[in-house]
């Protein structure tokens, strides 16, 4: 049963890992216009998305 | 003016700080001010607030938009009883802020980067406190050491505490003000239910018990804040509604100055008086009169007329008509803050207050649901007291598993669910849904009313087909037409595939073009360019070349080719259709004739909104199409409202549905209504399978017979069966 006091703490600093990089991706503004993502397929016009 | 609008022109001048006197507008000697309401979640807020402002001598109307999360008031007296308001409100246990777009969308984005902040933590700390608590149940059957099982509680106590306590203040923060000011809303049973838990599993832990509940306390406060982050992303629709104003008003406006110089301004600045220059193509940025220049104005958006309109010397315009091929000197006869643009949006925001009315399915449910688990959760707690077989801590152990059990999560996800899967499955479509409850409100439309330019009809001139016309004049015509920007030109050289005609083209504001053929000048324009007598229609024009009999071509917005089909869907599901239309009534009479329903010609924007205000008064639930800005009120008023993503901005925004451009067979009254029917009966079933397993386990939980086991059991079984009934949402409907 030893194994477990390495296997947990390992499986908690992998989810955390992933936590971390999520939140990184919230303050990088990813999540800022979910809507505003959804909207842009009902753009006929492909050359604005490439101005953003 | 209204608050938007005093925004608009008091963007550089903050309020003073703590004051709301900056945004209060006095008219007719009332004074009215809009306050944004934050941690108002619940019809029981709504009441809340109401109350307490209503205290407030002289007051004549407080209401509550939860969509818009504001408050608009009217009072008569002086403007500094809105300071008096706004401390009521906060005295309830409110934040309050006078109205502002910059603000707005900036404390959003904090809130809306916080919950989804809270959610993965919780969703990190539910799935880790789960692994950590499937092997402690193995344990009880496979004789797991004592001191194993409590390292793995002990680890998942330290995964769930923090996250339960950093992600759950979304729920704290709220219930505390709530609890300050007396009064109760859904987060209070929220908050008691997720610290209680949390607390008793300390407790039991600290005192070696084998029962734990941190990874229920972890996965509720998961499920607890998926529903919050959806119900966020819906509430989205309303500032999008404004921003759309706002980036439509704030288009600049070329001002020519005394000494002949030009300068770009803000639209915001313009003052009455002042002499702007309008290009081809421009907006047109506030009413005003034309004082130079000759050109033809696109109104279609503006007043559902698609026909352009000539204009020279005097011509008033409106704001938000689209100038054609002429350059144009227009004096500016009001600020854009009084500009058609600004009434309209005016009239959007009142009816969006107004129909802040309807109470969701879920909300619904969740009133009458919160007082019967406390009550059963209190009968317990005394019972196993005052029993006496029971201790103090075992009988509060008891009365919190019933907590538990009857968490609300699976009411909560029942709703939420159906709807994400049913607007994944119309997106899949192109259509758009915006609100939370626009399916709920869809499902039992009995009315439908269309508007005409744009929506059953192209919305622009086509050439209308005559056999008796010389093809050679049609393509002569449109290979001169080729040159001109003018709508009826492109329309004419879009009718047949010719290349422009060689040679030099001079075009004539507001009269035609003339072109230096080989046989002498040939024009083609208007009746009077071309030496034909007085024609009072607008919608022709003539080509005349030497020697010959000038040749006529006619213009008319063509009906779009599925709206029959459409319009007999909606007659055959019993939702009487008609036309509400802003063009004049020889168009909108001939279109009812040919589609054989009832039609309302020259209703201005104003007379729609109330249109649809009368008919919502005598109890229809109207389903509204439209996609011009005279539209945008009345989509805002009806009940369920689309809009097409060719429309104006303001319409798309003001509408709870968007359809794919020009495509009718898509449109609500046939597919999206009968997923929508069908998403309605979904969530029904999901409210009476939740309260089946609530109902199955908590004469067991009150009776002490729950076992953390039993209860993440109840909860992820009651929480998939729900999910899985609302993922057939997405099934089983025929995409005609």
């Amino acid at each position: 049963m030893d194994v477990i006091l390495f296997l947990i703490p390992i499986a908690l600093i992998l989810g955390a890992l992933g936590l971390v990089a999520f939140f990184w991706t919230l303050e990088n503004g990813q999540y800022d216009d979910l809507d505003g993502a959804a909207q842009r397929i009902l753009n006929d016009h492909d050359d604005d998305i490439e101005r953003g | 003016m209204t608050a938007l609008a005093a925004d608009l022109l008091s963007t550089d001048m903050p309020a003073e700080d703590g004051s709301v006197q900056g945004f209060v507008e006095q008219v007719d000697g009332e004074c009215r001010l809009n306050l944004l309401v934050e941690g108002a979640h619940c019809a029981a807020c709504i009441q809340a607030v109401e109350i307490a402002v209503a205290a407030e001598p002289g007051l004549v109307e407080a209401r509550l938009n939860l969509t818009l999360r504001r408050l608009s008031l009217r009072w008569r007296g002086d403007a500094s009883v809105g300071d008096a308001l706004a401390a009521r409100v906060k005295a309830a246990g409110y934040k309050t802020v006078p109205f502002d777009p910059a603000f707005l969308e900036n404390s959003d984005q904090q809130a809306w980067r916080h919950l989804l902040r809270s959610l993965a933590l919780a969703g990190f700390s539910s799935s880790n406190a789960m692994m950590l608590s499937i092997p402690v149940w193995v344990g009880f059957a496979t004789d797991m050491a004592e001191g194993t099982r409590l390292l793995l509680q002990a680890i998942s106590a330290l995964v769930a505490i923090p996250a339960v306590i950093l992600g759950g203040q979304v729920f704290y923060g709220s219930a505390w003000a709530a609890v300050r000011a007396g009064r109760t809303n859904i987060d209070v049973p929220i908050t008691l239910g997720l610290l209680l838990t949390l607390g008793i599993s300390m407790a039991e832990l600290l005192r070696g018990g084998a029962h734990v509940y941190f990874d229920s306390a972890a996965s509720l406060l998961f499920v607890l804040l998926l529903g919050r982050v959806l119900e966020f992303r819906v509430r989205a629709r309303a500032r999008h509604t404004m921003e759309q104003f706002l980036l439509l008003q704030s288009r600049g406006a070329t001002r020519v100055r005394d000494d002949g110089a030009l300068a770009h301004i803000r639209a915001a600045d313009v003052r009455p008086g002042m002499v702007l220059l309008v290009r081809p193509g421009d907006q047109v940025p506030v009413d005003g009169t034309v004082l130079t220049g000759q050109s033809d104005i696109d109104r279609a958006s503006v007043t559902g007329e698609p026909v352009p309109l000539p204009v020279g010397p005097g011509a008033a315009l409106l704001a938000g008509m689209i100038n054609g091929g002429g350059v144009l000197h227009l004096r500016a006869d009001r600020t854009m803050a009084d500009s058609h643009l600004a009434d309209m949006a005016r009239l959007v925001e009142a009816a969006e207050a107004r129909r802040g009315d309807l109470v969701a399915l879920a909300d619904r449910v969740a009133a009458i649901w919160t007082p019967i688990i406390h009550g059963c959760a209190l009968v317990t707690f005394l019972y196993w007291l005052l029993q006496g077989q029971a201790t103090a801590s075992d009988a509060l152990l008891y009365a919190v598993s019933v907590l538990i059990i009857a968490c609300p999560c699976a009411i909560g996800l029942a709703v939420p669910a159906v709807q994400v899967v049913s607007r994944g499955a119309l997106l899949r479509r192109g259509i758009l849904i915006r609100g939370g409850d626009v399916l709920e409100r869809l499902a039992n439309i009995d009315r439908v009313v269309l508007d005409k330019t744009g929506t059953l009809t192209v919305g622009r001139p086509c050439l209308v087909s005559d056999p008796r016309r010389d093809p050679a004049a049609l393509h002569l015509a449109a290979s001169i037409a080729a040159h001109s920007l003018h709508p009826l030109a492109r329309a004419l050289a879009a009718a047949v595939n010719v290349t422009p005609v060689a040679g030099s083209v001079r075009e004539v504001p507001g009269a035609g073009l003339e072109w230096a053929g080989p046989d002498g000048l040939v024009r083609l324009g208007s009746a009077a360019f071309c030496g034909v007598g007085a024609v009072p229609d607008a919608t022709s024009i003539f080509l005349a070349c030497p020697h010959l009999i000038p040749v006529a071509f006619q213009f008319a917005d063509q009906m779009r080719t599925d709206a029959p089909a459409l319009v007999s869907t909606l007659k055959g599901l019993g939702l009487a259709p008609s036309i509400l239309s802003g063009d004049a009534a020889g168009p909108v009479a001939e279109i009812a004739r040919t589609l054989d329903i009832p039609a309302t010609a020259t209703v201005s924007p104003a007379d729609k909104l109330a249109n649809l205000e009368a008919m919502r008064a005598q109890g229809h639930r109207v389903l509204m199409l439209g996609d011009g800005v005279n539209d945008a009120p009345a989509l805002a008023a009806a009940h369920v409202s689309a809009s097409f993503s060719h429309g104006a901005p303001v319409s798309q925004c003001a509408a709870d549905i968007v359809l794919p451009g020009g495509n009718l067979s898509l449109v609500p009254g046939t597919l999206a209504l009968a997923l929508a029917r069908r998403a309605l009966s979904l969530m029904r079933q999901n409210m009476v399978l939740a309260a089946l397993y609530n109902a199955a386990l908590i004469p067991l939980a009150m009776a002490g017979q729950v076992t953390p086991l039993a209860a993440a059991i109840a909860m992820s079984v009651s929480s998939l069966t729900v999910t899985l009934n609302a993922l057939r949402a997405g099934r089983g409907v025929a995409w005609t």
